[in-house]
């Protein structure tokens, strides 16, 4: 997709997820805000999402801005279906076996997301382990545990 | 704007119509969304706007932030 059309989609996108008409897309996207580690800014993310109980799974490129503002201990707010929680982040990154099982899973809740990280999806939607193993180390794991806002 | 109409206060005389218009609907606030990169952003800051919220989109990497810009006419 080309930049012109990013920047013409992207802000709709936390429009929608803000809107009545979440239901679009809150199924697999969330709105993620946190504060800037820096400039104490107010932010918001739109993420990919699946959700096991009480926590919820994201993952981003190593090369993206948005999970370096996340610190364990610091609360963050997700904006999931339509409904508002608070929420502790927990960032890993690594070749690690739990981070690579949690990304087959979470591709194959979120297949969209498996064409990004280079990952097929067989006709089961179970991603290809071998793909998994080489996408994982270009990915860190956000995982959120939810708590009441 | 095209590069050729900017610095000639055009987009100042914009933003006071727009104000105007706001005042005369009775509203309370204006709210505005804009890139980061966009160089209108120096225009709205010295006006009275505000950053609310700041988004980072994760999709490609370089993409600048967006920005929720709010000013409220109630101050003026």
């Amino acid at each position: 997709m080309s930049n012109a059309l990013y920047r013409l989609i992207n802000p709709l996108v936390s429009r929608l997820l803000t809107s009545p008409l979440h239901g679009l897309l809150s199924g697999n996207t969330a709105l993620l805000h946190y504060r800037g580690r820096r400039s104490g800014r107010l932010l918001q993310t739109p993420v990919s999402y699946y959700r096991e109980e009480d926590t919820v799974h994201c993952f981003a490129g190593i090369g993206h801005r948005w999970w370096r503002n996340l610190q364990e201990g610091e609360p963050v707010e997700l904006l999931l279906e339509g409904r508002r929680f608070g929420g502790h982040p927990r960032v890993t990154r690594g070749d690690e076996a739990d981070l690579r099982e949690a990304l087959a899973r979470f591709l194959a809740a979120v297949p969209r997301d498996a064409r990004h990280a280079g990952v097929h999806l067989d006709q089961d939607g179970a991603a290809d382990p071998e793909e998994v193993s080489v996408a994982a180390p270009g990915l860190v794991h956000v995982c959120i545990r939810l708590a009441e806002p | 704007m095209r590069e050729d109409a900017q610095g000639q206060g055009l987009g100042q005389r914009l933003l006071e119509h727009a104000h105007g218009r706001a005042r005369s609907a009775a509203c309370r606030t204006i709210h505005l969304d804009v890139y980061a990169d966009n160089p209108a952003v120096a225009l709205y800051l010295r006006n009275g706007f505000r950053l609310v919220v700041e988004t980072d989109f994760p999709g490609k990497p370089g993409l600048p932030s967006h920005y929720r810009m709010v000013k409220d006419l109630e101050e003026i």
